[in-house]
């Protein structure tokens, strides 16, 4: 990138970040409010936690790479994500839903997706933490 | 981190992971099949309605796997269906119903009087197997329809239904409807790009104007087909169930109403090969060119026949531009009686082409090759008239070994206009 425009970031746990604007606006969230945001580097305050941001920027710096091919970028994202617990997977969903990156939202649905599917309910509820609280008469209603 | 033995694991994260957002929920809930969905609701009492948030419902066989699966409580047809008329909450702008082998046939009328209510957008109708299902007129509110597609439906609106005039793609699939209704209709959608006819059972003429129509899938007879104004319509596919040519400008009327044509497929197989009338009536070339035609497609053809041999000649003479030819030739059944071409129609093919150059044809399949005079014949001009092809596919048809070898010998000693053309034999 020529223009190294940048944006100071603050996470909801107090850290300050830099980052290329070209990448944070990946996050939809992110761009709309600097479109409101006069310059003069307030950090702009984002509701994810440090440790979460860490790995959206690790995905976001991945897949802007250039001339990376698809089949590298296909084993960087399996590697990625095999690497995070399900509450890290749950946090980086939760987050990317607040930031708006279409992208990453898609690759880490299918991640919670390929999770639950063919699971029996007992063991979604495991992996959601979900608390039974289902009596019989309710399921059969 | 306390080591973890595969179920809890890590720090508690501060947001419950039971509470994850709605809209989380339903990015998940969205990509699952709607079977999978609607199971969720017995995760907990807060799962129960989760699903019924989806806007984008598919209801079709896959719900159910087993006879249990059918009554059951929760995925079982009556239940999804009360469980979504009276649960769901959010617009629904995606439906899908797909049920034809369900007995007996449930009754759908409240779900359509559901969907009108929703502004629904993108509406799938395959009812069971039977009679036609009559749509309510609850159907005909639906106005912000964008795409709709029906199977067997019969479909009589009340008389002050103008039309679904949001539609951008419409799929009448073995409908019953007056073809002067579907002619309305399709007049009534200034915005439609693609358009499906599949109706055996026309029995009077369509006529309609489409102005922003780009593709159409017709299957039914083409004698009744009127197309009125469809400037930009750019790909055809014609599957006739008759053909009959009465004059020698009928077939010009055909092409004449579709200016842009770019892609055609034409497939013969729902024709009786004595359905086709006389090979005078069709012309050596079309009255005016079919200039914009690049990839031309033909289905089913009995070449054997005089008249289908004159029509493909006609149409593969009528386009200089072509960039593409695929043929796929069908066997003559013996005992039908047919044309079969004469021997000086063949001896006229290379002629008919003296003055014709096809500049851009880079691609040329045929499938079914038998080796027939007039095959070879044709096989010879195109190599001969192509100075830009790439490529030429023959796969021929089951045949004794010496002979498919004095076919391929005899192709590959053609004169080719293109150096760079490569002949594959694909016997396999």
């Amino acid at each position: 990138m020529s223009s190294e425009k940048l944006l100071t970031l603050k996470t909801r746990d107090g850290e300050e970040f830099v980052l290329e604007e070209a990448m944070a606006f990946r996050s939809l969230t992110i761009k709309n409010a600097t479109s409101n945001y006069t310059i003069n580097n307030t950090p702009l305050p984002i509701n994810v936690e440090i440790n979460t941001m860490i790995k959206v920027i690790e995905y976001w710096k991945k897949h802007s790479e250039r001339g990376i091919s698809e089949d590298e970028l296909m084993n960087f994202d399996k590697k990625f994500f095999k690497l995070l617990h399900n509450s890290e997977l749950f946090d980086l969903v939760v987050a990317v839903d607040y930031l708006a990156d279409k992208g990453l939202s898609n690759a880490a649905c299918e991640q919670v997706l390929d999770k639950i599917t063919g699971k029996t309910p007992q063991e979604i509820r495991d992996i959601f933490n979900i608390n039974n609280d289902c009596t019989p008469t309710s399921l059969g209603g | 981190m306390i080591p973890s033995n595969g179920k809890k694991q890590g720090l508690p994260s501060p947001h419950v992971l039971s509470n994850l957002p709605e809209s989380v929920i339903d990015e998940i809930l969205m990509r699952l099949p709607l079977r999978d969905a609607v199971r969720t609701s017995i995760l907990s009492k807060k799962w129960r309605y989760n699903w019924c948030r989806l806007p984008q419902l598919k209801l079709d066989q896959t719900l159910w796997k087993t006879v249990e699966d059918l009554i059951s409580p929760t995925i079982g047809f009556t239940n999804v269906l009360s469980h979504l008329l009276t649960l769901h909450t959010g617009p629904i702008t995606k439906f899908t119903l797909d049920i034809p082998d369900l007995k007996p046939s449930p009754n759908i009328h409240h779900l359509i009087y559901f969907l009108s209510r929703y502004d629904i957008q993108h509406f799938v109708l395959k009812p069971p197997l039977g009679d036609q299902y009559k749509l309510p007129s609850s159907f005909f509110t639906c106005l912000q329809l964008r795409h709709l597609t029906l199977h067997r439906c019969l479909i009589r609106p009340p008389p002050l239904f103008k039309g679904f005039d949001r539609l951008i793609s419409l799929e009448l699939i073995e409908v019953t409807i007056s073809s002067k209704l579907v002619g309305s209709l399709i007049s009534h959608c200034p915005l439609l790009e693609h358009l499906v006819l599949e109706h055996d059972e026309i029995s009077d003429h369509i006529e309609f104007s489409a102005p922003k129509l780009r593709s159409f899938f017709f299957t039914g007879d083409i004698n009744f087909l009127h197309l009125k104004n469809v400037p930009l319509l750019s790909k055809v596919s014609y599957k006739p169930i008759a053909f009959f040519l009465e004059a020698e400008c009928d077939l010009a009327k055909i092409f004449e109403s579709i200016p842009a044509l770019e892609n055609l497929c034409w497939n013969q197989d729902y024709i009786e090969e004595e359905d086709v009338g006389q090979a005078e009536v069709i012309p050596t070339r079309l009255p005016s060119a079919l200039n914009c035609l690049k990839r031309l497609c033909l289905s089913c053809v009995i070449l054997g026949e005089f008249v289908v041999l004159s029509f493909a000649l006609c149409l593969i003479r009528s386009s200089p531009n072509l960039e593409e030819i695929e043929i796929e030739v069908c066997v003559l059944r013996d005992e039908i009686y047919y044309e079969p071409v004469p021997r000086d129609a063949v001896d006229e093919i290379p002629a008919s082409f003296s003055n014709m150059t096809f500049n851009h044809l880079r691609t040329v399949k045929i499938y079914n090759v038998a080796g027939t005079e007039a095959e070879m014949q044709l096989i010879k001009v195109l190599l001969a008239k192509s100075p830009a092809l790439i490529r030429m596919l023959i796969k021929p048809r089951r045949m004794e070994d010496r002979k498919s070898l004095k076919v391929l010998a005899e192709i590959t000693n053609f004169p080719r206009a293109s150096s760079k053309a490569q002949v594959v034999y694909n016997v396999d």
